[in-house]
């Protein structure tokens, strides 16, 4: 595999097509600004060339984007008025993520997303947008074989993994429709929603909007805006929905060897691979909801960039999983981590200040609105009893525990987080105290892990208990593993 | 937990954080005094212009007398060959304990007015944070930043 290689066409398609999408509301508001009154032919100028501009751009970095790979460094060269060759060792690579998109599928092929070490430049990432599918598992299996070389220089010739390996864990299709509507990820939505509301407002006539409003409100239509706004939320709920369907359709986790794979998906299929020892931690999640049920999900923290979509770092290995089952998948998955480990509360005295924290930024407004719209209003003043009681609930959840080589983390109410992270794995401790803590003997304790930014913390640890935790990383040249 | 042991930064900090403490206040004076004349000018209530100058001079109280001796007593620092740690804060403390191996590099930094009194800071990267020692003496930053460099690199051919 020596001769350089170009993708294949679909993925000109591909790329135009993204560019597109992303142009349409800019092009929209450029186009309704000129047009005032009349519509005339000029207006379409400024669209036409952007569009034109983006094709023969996405035809000319095509033919710019050359790939080939040897056994030792993957080669890329690409860009159309600057050149840049880039070379990637393939020991190097930390993750692969190949996706089926819509565009792909179309033409059989499949997109691949590589992710290597120096990712915190930025650099260190290649897309292949669209190869064959054949041609990405060579690329795999390239890559597998590389590391193995590093790994066991010594040892002889390393195993091909090549047989299917039993799925760890599934999602049927019943627990795809659960894990979608209990996601939350209407609020995400929402947001989007109201960001793209705002991208438009140089022709929506939002004054002349909010002035309606306001006579609506003042007459009868009370009802009626909220019934707007409920049927708004229930629209978003309902795209999040199927967003999630189809983003956790025919979701299997598998173990080949020492990397996790994770495919997913039905219009864009996706197969994340994750090295095991890439794996910086697990977090468990818990809304209220699922908790209700005895659901969770299960997320694993990568030290890399964005391979799944999502925020860095944060890879979902479940969606959705009965809380009894998790420590048996984490068990095959990652067997260094202890899921098992009994938490420790916290002390009695930190009750009162969970109890308190909601409130001080709770207090003034509820007050403020008791005042302006009495006497109804006064029913704002039942949200700080609500409030106190939530952080008794945060109060009861929040817990660490300690164990020789894994520390654990657990806060949170409406969304329930416990963090593992194994002692080598933790990047720096901070423990830290204000003064009205120390007053009550109690300090935060908080740990960095990889990438940049990942942090997990309890408030309100027992002072002694946040020394133990700090002398725990402290003493830690004898169990070096 | 440091609790006031290891080393203290230079006490020339004080005096570099009362300086910016200081310029920090002469623009937001500015400003303050922009609204102020504007509300003298369209007959605003006198009751405003006082408050805005108190909260101006509790401001310059703060930054430029009281806080950077605080500020200065302390930041602590230790440096082991396994570890070391930095103890800061004055309403809260913070105490941040950095296994020497996970640092990944080192830099010693200097501002104008840093330079002006030969001092520099010295900030450690780790893969998830830089924790900062601001104004050490330049010399001994510049031995920090060595020693630092070197233990992390031992610690880190033990690891392998």
């Amino acid at each position: 595999m020596t001769h350089r290689r170009r993708l294949h066409p679909i993925a000109i398609l591909a790329g135009v097509g993204k560019e597109l999408k992303n142009m349409v509301v800019p092009l929209l508001v450029i186009m309704a600004a000129g047009s005032r009154n009349d519509f005339s032919w000029r207006d379409l100028i400024v669209p036409l060339v952007a569009v034109a501009y983006t094709i023969v751009m996405g035809i000319l970095s095509w033919i710019r984007f050359t790939y080939e790979w040897n056994e030792d460094n993957l080669l890329v060269e690409e860009g159309v008025f600057v050149r840049k060759r880039r070379s990637i060792p393939l020991e190097r690579i930390h993750g692969i993520s190949v996706t089926e998109g819509i565009w792909q599928r179309m033409a059989g092929v499949v997109q691949v997303h590589i992710e290597a070490a120096g990712d915190a430049l930025g650099e260190a990432e290649v897309t292949l947008r669209a190869i064959s599918r054949e041609e990405a598992l060579r690329l795999q299996r390239c890559v597998e074989q590389a590391k193995h070389k590093v790994e066991n220089a010594a040892r002889s010739e390393p195993p091909l993994a090549n047989r299917p390996h039993p799925a760890l864990f599934t999602l049927s299709m019943k627990e795809v429709w659960v894990a979608s509507l209990t996601s939350g990820g209407a609020l995400g939505v929402f947001a989007a929603l109201c960001a793209f509301l705002s991208q438009l407002s140089n022709f929506i006539p939002y004054e002349a909007l909010i002035r309606d409003l306001q006579s609506t409100w003042n007459g009868h239509g009370r009802w009626y805006i909220a019934l707007f706004i409920l049927s708004l939320l229930l629209g978003a709920y309902g795209v999040a929905i199927v967003q999630n369907m189809i983003r956790y359709a025919s979701f299997v986790v598998r173990k080949q060897e020492d990397t996790i794979v994770i495919t997913r998906g039905w219009l864009e299929r996706k197969a994340v691979s994750v090295p095991v020892a890439r794996v910086q931690g697990v977090v468990i999640h818990e809304n209220w909801l699922r908790r209700f049920f005895g659901y969770a999900s299960v997320s694993i923290i990568h030290a890399g960039g964005r391979l799944d979509g999502s925020g860095a770092g944060d890879v979902v290995l479940c969606p959705l999983v009965e809380k009894r089952r998790v420590a048996s998948i984490i068990q095959t998955c990652l067997p260094e981590y202890d899921l098992g480990v009994p938490f420790s509360p916290l002390p009695k005295r930190a009750k009162r200040r969970y109890m308190l924290r909601p409130l001080v930024w709770l207090v003034i407004p509820a007050i403020l609105a008791a005042y302006m719209e009495r006497p109804w209003g006064m029913a704002a003043l039942l949200v700080l009893p609500l409030g106190a009681w939530i952080g008794i609930r945060r109060f009861r959840i929040a817990g660490w525990a300690l164990s020789s080589r894994q520390l654990a983390l657990r806060r949170g109410w409406f969304r329930q987080t416990t963090t593992y992270v194994l002692k080598r794995y933790v990047q720096s401790l901070e423990a830290s105290a204000t003064w009205w803590q120390k007053r009550k003997r109690l300090a935060t304790i908080s740990i960095a892990v990889m990438p940049l930014g990942t942090r997990a913390r309890v408030v309100d640890v027992d002072e002694e208990d946040a020394a133990s935790i700090y002398r725990w990383l402290q003493g830690e040249k004898g169990d070096q593993t | 937990m440091l609790h006031n042991g290891g080393r203290t930064i230079s006490e020339q900090a004080i005096l570099v954080w009362r300086l910016t403490g200081g310029i920090g206040a002469l623009v937001s004076g500015a400003i303050i005094g922009g609204i102020a004349f504007l509300i003298w000018r369209f007959d605003g209530p006198d009751w405003l212009i006082s408050i805005l100058a108190a909260a101006w001079l509790v401001e310059a109280f703060v930054w430029v007398v009281w806080l950077p001796p605080f500020r200065q007593k302390r930041w602590r620092y230790a440096i082991r060959e396994e570890e070391m740690e930095i103890q800061r804060g004055v309403w809260s403390t913070t105490w941040t304990l950095i296994p020497m191996n996970r640092v990944q590099y080192v830099d010693v930094r200097q501002g104008p007015l840093l330079k002006r009194y030969r001092l520099a800071s010295i900030v450690v990267f780790t893969a998830a944070a830089a924790h900062e020692i601001p104004a050490l003496p330049i010399e001994e930053a510049e031995d920090l930043c060595r020693l630092i460099a070197e233990w992390a690199k031992v610690a880190d051919e033990d690891d392998a």
